[in-house]
């Protein structure tokens, strides 16, 4: 499984603030997936935690 | 929307009174809450109280459009606050890496010094002002800083602020003479300035901005719309916010005592407060069309106002909705906004917040509100805060 950053983001940042295991801060602020954004099971929460955070619903847990 | 909704009556001519909202958020939130998700107060103007009917008015601007919200303050239009797609974007393109975290982190450790200078001023008396001593003064230091221009402005830019925030009355065009003047001062030291770095730049945002050519350059309009807008949203708030986390740092001594042992508990502890706190309470839009938000209909060219600290408490979102509690702090909250105006200095403002808690209480471990002390805000307000906050403390053994 991966996460994705959708074109709804608007860069409240909390995905990189919250889980900078998974995402990282582009130049403007706004939230990218670190390397291809898969990640192992042991990271579900972590990415779940950044799916419910997202204020815009832009995190998204891809198969 | 189910059928009985939408045939519910919107409530109408609800008063926004004082109390309990002065004393206690919680109870005057819930009361608004509790009203309807969208209810007309008794200026006619109408109010959403739901997390996810705010959520819909922020991340739809063409039904709910800003710049028109914010015609009425002032001749200079507000960049990009007041400014609806499609022009928006080419601001937002511009300033959004200009105030991204990695540019935060470069001031991090000038405005670590300032915080830490304004902190040491009072640490050895045993008692401070929050609010006066430092609260009210930091973000205007930040805005000097960032602009490159001499914090000995800092005073009289802080009293045109004060000023114009006290006097502007939501949702009506009541111009005081006292507002009109600070804003005239204000602009006329805006416009100077904007000319100076234009014809000397240095190392900061302004002269980063007036740096861009082709179609990037931006008008002196442009600047002045922007500078207008960082002062209008970017010093106050921030001040606010700083009290509104003091004051729950003061009164709840174990919570600071397990802050200062778990520094990492900073950020979820400002991000509840930011929760249950909105500065900014009630941020307004217009609708272009006839709108229907959680059921109710809202007719074209009606005055909306998100009311961030009933949203904010919404128990759909949040299973403690009047606490402040770490465990839930990153569900995040309303109060930067969201959709294409999430607040551009949402980032910023975090950082000023932690660095203000950080640098005080290393010098200031303990601390609570002075005997007597009750601080209260004014309701309704633009932007709601406490004037004072007395704080006593022990004074550190000499060394």
């Amino acid at each position: 499984m991966r996460v994705e950053v959708t074109e709804r983001c608007t860069g409240h940042g909390r995905c990189y603030s919250e889980v900078p295991g998974l995402f990282e801060d582009d130049e403007a602020g706004y939230g990218v997936v670190l390397g291809d954004g898969t990640f192992g099971a042991g990271d579900i929460e972590a990415a779940r935690t950044a799916v419910h955070g997202c204020p815009e619903n832009a995190v998204r847990i891809v198969p | 929307m189910t059928q009985q909704e939408t045939e519910r009556a919107m409530p109408t001519g609800v008063v926004l009174a004082t109390e309990p909202m002065a004393h206690d958020r919680n109870r005057g939130w819930e009361l608004l809450r509790q009203v309807g998700p969208v209810f007309q107060d008794d200026l006619g103007l109408y109010n959403v109280t739901t997390y996810e009917g705010v959520k819909f008015v922020q991340q739809n601007p063409k039904l709910f459009s800003s710049q028109r919200a914010f015609d009425d303050q002032g001749s200079v239009q507000q960049i990009p606050l007041a400014v609806d797609p499609p022009d928006h974007a080419r601001y937002r393109r511009i300033l959004d890496p200009v105030f991204a975290p990695r540019e935060v982190n470069k001031m991090d450790v000038e405005l670590r010094r300032q915080a830490a200078e304004l902190v040491d001023a009072f640490a050895h008396r045993g008692h401070c002002d929050a609010m006066n001593d430092l609260a009210k003064l930091f973000p205007t230091q930040v805005f000097l800083t960032m602009f490159g221009l001499p914090l000995d402005d800092r005073d009289k830019c802080m009293e045109w602020v004060r000023t114009i925030n006290a006097e502007r009355v939501l949702g009506t065009d009541i111009l005081s003479d006292s507002l009109v003047e600070a804003s005239n001062a204000l602009a006329d030291y805006s416009r100077q300035f904007i000319r100076a770095k234009r014809e000397a730049p240095g190392d900061d945002l302004l002269s980063r901005i007036l740096a861009f050519e082709g179609e990037d350059e931006w008008t002196e309009d442009e600047m002045m719309g922007f500078v207008g807008s960082f002062i209008n949203a970017g010093l106050d708030t921030v001040t606010s916010s700083l009290g509104f986390v003091f004051h729950y740092l003061a009164t709840n001594p174990d919570v600071r005592r397990r802050v200062i042992e778990e520094p990492e508990l900073v950020n979820p502890i400002i991000e509840e407060v930011l929760r249950l706190e909105p500065v900014g309470p009630r941020i307004p839009r217009v609708t272009t069309q006839d709108v229907e938000v959680c059921g109710y209909t809202i007719p074209a060219n009606s005055m909306v106002l998100m009311c961030l600290g009933a949203a904010n408490r919404d128990p759909e979102r949040f299973p403690n909705p009047h606490e402040v509690d770490v465990e839930q702090a990153n569900l995040g909250h309303l109060t930067f906004g969201g959709g294409i105006h999430r607040c551009l200095g949402s980032h910023l403002a975090r950082r000023e917040m932690r660095i203000v808690v950080e640098e005080f209480h290393r010098r200031i471990p303990e601390y609570e509100l002075a005997p007597g002390a009750e601080p209260t805000i004014k309701w309704p307000a633009g932007v709601v805060t406490f004037e004072t906050m007395p704080l006593v403390f022990p004074v550190p053994a000499a060394p």
